[in-house]
């Protein structure tokens, strides 16, 4: 096991710099998950971690070692990729042993280490198929298998769950987390699905356009998003944003939206008038009001998405559009007028750059 | 006509056909044995399909008064060298241009493309010169370089399409899991290219096997002839020696007929898997 730690990494492929300024680093034993929309460089970052691309600048440390200069073989990292990346000529014990064989372990020792590892995944009456003949999640195991047999100081995995269908994905998800929590090795996972980055890190790296927007714990991330990027990527459903700007009423301030809606600002609120540019507010943070709530808005509802324990509901007035997460089961039909507030102390400002005002 | 009747006659037909077709193509083979084992027969008319008495004796004298032994080690060294040749060209440029691309790289897949379009005429005179200075002329070596040569733009080819259809994150699998770059390639990646790598193989052979204007050419001494050139010696100026020559030719085309057959299954894979997406 090992700490990772990025130094002013960068790397371009000609005139496009694929990530830029890469500085973090991973604790011994945590697991960080790199998320962010496709292109964001978060691949890239991991395969310059594996050694299969070099940094244009900057250097890597994996524990005490800098693996700048080190083939991905020496780098004691295991990787799993997304197409899981098996030998097709190789039969399930081949592929897991491969890595040891790999290391001079002899036949006997490898022949054991794989049985005891196909017993930890559920792969031991699968030893002698070729890959051709597993399912997806059974790929998913022996390529899981492949990564840990050889206890390696880094785990690497690179959107390992994207070819698999929602159900597997969601067991999967829970197997990998329940692995690494078993082993404690340092993991670094790549993915674009943010559900998968909050349900499994330690740690959660935000990037875009091969930068990094923000480090920090799921829920910090999700609470305190650093700024407009981070508040929509990371939620699901998206947070619900509105434009416009602060005016000074009789009970204080309030930020009025184009379309008219207004929404108290905090007591505490102390930041220069005209920095806030919009306001962020999750669905599940918006509640049903009567008509005439001080802070509530009135919309017009678009679209009502009943998800079983929840309604989602879609409302729109004028330009502004809204999306509300309400407990339970409500009849209600698009083109009826609804009254939705805001939680208290749930909202999230941001300046006119995208960056949060904490308040 | 009942749907079933239909499917039976187009059956039927194409049978047909292709047992006419069939014997079309076997019918020269055939008809070279026939002339092997009685030469008499071959100018009558109407030809004799069926010889009414068989000899061996064409094939005791091509043993015994001509050089095939000679001709067959010559043909069998050169066969082989150009087959090893172009294989280990091929499959090294033909991973280079599938994973290493570069607009460099892409110029010269085509450049090689372009020179297969030469024909041997063209090039075999500059060849002959180079040759000439280089020492290689009237050496089996510089005849197995000439074959491969003409052999390698395609073989290259094959292999780079062979090389692309394999992921290359399970090279890189490697890689990580504690291979070279170059263990690899010859671990994991090159017997994935199997079909592909037995295909050069056999098509190398067989052009280093059968090949006779660069052998007529780039050859000069007796003690030097493949087979293709010595079958050329049964033709002297007053007469055709047919029933030796086809003796001789039967020798000749039988190793080639029991390597291809030992390597149809893959080559028949290996020249159709790379026409559609795996």
């Amino acid at each position: 096991m090992a700490s990772v730690e990025f130094l002013r990494v960068a790397k371009s492929f000609g005139a496009v710099t694929a990530v830029a300024d890469i500085n973090f680093e991973i604790k011994d034993g945590e697991f960080a998950v790199l998320v962010g929309p496709s292109g964001c460089g978060k691949s890239t970052l991991l395969r310059i971690l594996a050694g299969l691309e070099t940094a244009t600048t900057g250097s890597i440390k994996v524990g005490d070692r800098v693996v700048d200069d080190l083939q991905p073989k020496d780098r004691d990292v295991a990787m799993v990729f997304q197409n899981y990346a098996l030998y097709p000529q190789k039969t399930v014990a081949a592929n897991m042993g491969f890595p040891l064989r790999m290391r001079g372990v002899g036949r006997m020792e490898t022949e054991k280490r794989v049985l005891e590892t196909a017993r930890t995944l559920g792969l031991e009456d699968l030893l002698k198929r070729y890959p051709k003949q597993l399912s997806g999640g059974q790929r998913q195991r022996v390529a899981m298998g492949r990564a840990i047999i050889r206890n390696p100081s880094v785990f690497l995995f690179d959107e390992p769950l994207s070819n698999l269908d929602a159900k597997l994905r969601v067991r999967m998800r829970a197997e990998i987390k329940e692995l690494q929590q078993r082993l404690k090795t340092t993991t670094v996972y790549v993915t674009h699905d943010q559900i998968e980055a909050i349900t499994m890190s330690d740690k959660i790296v935000v990037m875009r356009n091969g930068r990094v927007e923000q480090v920090g714990s799921p829920l910090d991330v999700f609470d305190r998003p650093a700024n407009r990027f981070v508040a929509g990527f990371i939620g699901s459903p998206a947070m619900n944003f509105l434009e416009g700007q602060i005016v000074s009423s009789g009970n204080g301030q309030e930020f009025v939206t184009a379309s008219g809606l207004a929404c108290q600002l905090p007591d505490m609120w102390s930041q220069p008038v005209n920095q806030c540019a919009s306001i962020g507010i999750r669905p599940e943070h918006i509640d049903l009001a009567e008509e005439g709530t001080p802070g509530a808005f009135s919309l017009r509802i678009s679209v009502v998405e009943p998800t079983g324990a929840d309604t989602m509901i879609i409302a729109r007035s004028g330009t502004d559009e809204l999306s509300a997460m309400i407990k339970g089961r409500h009849r209600l039909v698009p083109g009826d007028s609804i009254c939705l507030k805001p939680m208290p102390g749930m909202l999230h400002f941001f300046a006119s750059d995208g960056t949060a005002i904490r308040v | 006509m009942n749907p079933r009747t239909k499917t039976v006659l187009i059956s039927a037909t194409l049978f047909v056909l292709t047992l006419v077709f069939a014997g079309i193509v076997f019918f020269p083979y055939y008809w070279m044995i026939v002339s092997s084992l009685e030469a008499a027969s071959l100018f009558e008319w109407p030809p004799r399909l069926v010889p009414s008495s068989v000899t061996m004796e064409a094939y005791v004298k091509i043993f015994t008064e001509r050089d095939v032994f000679t001709w067959f080690k010559n043909t069998a060294f050169v066969a082989s060298t150009t087959s090893v040749f172009c294989t280990l060209v091929a499959i090294n440029g033909g991973y280079a241009l599938s994973r290493f691309r570069t607009h460099a790289t892409t110029a010269f897949s085509i450049f090689i493309l372009f020179s297969q379009l030469l024909p041997a005429t063209l090039i075999v005179v500059p060849l002959y010169v180079i040759f000439r200075q280089t020492g290689l002329y009237n050496s089996l070596i510089g005849l197995a370089i000439a074959d491969a040569a003409f052999v390698l733009p395609l073989a290259t080819w094959l292999m780079k399409g062979f090389f692309d259809r394999i992921p290359v994150e399970v090279e890189e699998q490697a890689m990580v899991d504690g291979c070279t770059r170059v263990g690899a390639f010859y671990r994991i990646v090159l017997p994935l290219a199997l079909p592909g790598l037995v295909v050069v193989v056999a098509m190398s052979f067989i052009t280093g096997w059968d090949e006779f204007f660069l052998a007529r050419t780039l050859i000069s001494s007796q003690s030097n002839w493949v087979f293709s050139v010595g079958l050329t010696s049964f033709e002297t100026q007053y007469s055709i020696a047919w029933d030796e020559m086809m003796a001789a030719a039967v020798v000749f085309a039988l190793p080639a007929v029991f390597f291809f057959l030992f390597v149809q299954r893959y080559l028949v894979s290996g020249l159709t898997s790379g026409a559609v997406k795996g």
